[in-house]
């Protein structure tokens, strides 16, 4: 992959693995916690705004997920590199 | 009221006849939960990026495990053998 597209690509998915990390925690606490309204919204937001990133992500570098969890174009583009772990 | 240390340390007994040299400061992990019981809401949060650094969303709850080195001997409680004053720094 060429730098600057590389460099993108860490940044977005580095964005992603934190939005990740936060709504494993809001669910874990909303797991013992869950009439806490002001943690429900932001989970809600973020879940969106997670969403719309993976939208974004997958429209630029191919699926995160498989077995029709994501979207592909044309060839398939599940088994193109980096793989998860090559990255 | 005493501050919240995520460690605690103690003097243990030196024998005359231990064989080995004397461990004078030891010390032991205590984590946030031992004192904390159950999260109250609004805690004030870290932002993402910092959240994933530390491992926790909440700085209430942020406990790094600190290296058993660094540890500096803390006493709360007045000594018992004020006389083993521990002199050097040095730990297990």
């Amino acid at each position: 992959m060429a730098g600057k597209k590389q460099e993108m690509y860490d940044e977005q998915l580095l964005q992603l693995q934190e939005i990740d990390f936060v709504l494993l925690e809001l669910n874990l606490y909303l797991d013992t916690h869950p009439g806490d309204i002001q943690a429900i919204q932001q989970y809600n937001q973020l879940a969106m705004k997670r969403k719309q990133m993976q939208m974004e992500f997958e429209a630029a570098y191919g699926p995160l997920l498989h077995y029709g969890q994501s979207y592909t174009k044309y060839p398939f583009q599940w088994i193109e590199s980096p793989w998860p772990w090559q990255v | 009221m005493h501050k919240y240390s995520s460690y605690k340390t103690y003097t243990p007994y030196i024998s005359k006849y231990d064989p080995c040299p004397p461990m004078k400061v030891k010390s032991y992990s205590t984590p946030i939960n031992l004192y904390l019981g159950f999260q109250p809401m609004n805690l004030p949060q870290y932002q993402a990026r910092e959240a994933l650094q530390k491992g926790t969303l909440w700085p209430a709850l942020y406990s790094p495990y600190e290296k058993v080195k660094m540890r500096k001997p803390l006493f709360s409680k007045p000594q018992t053998q004020p006389e083993l004053q521990p002199e050097e720094e040095e730990m297990d």
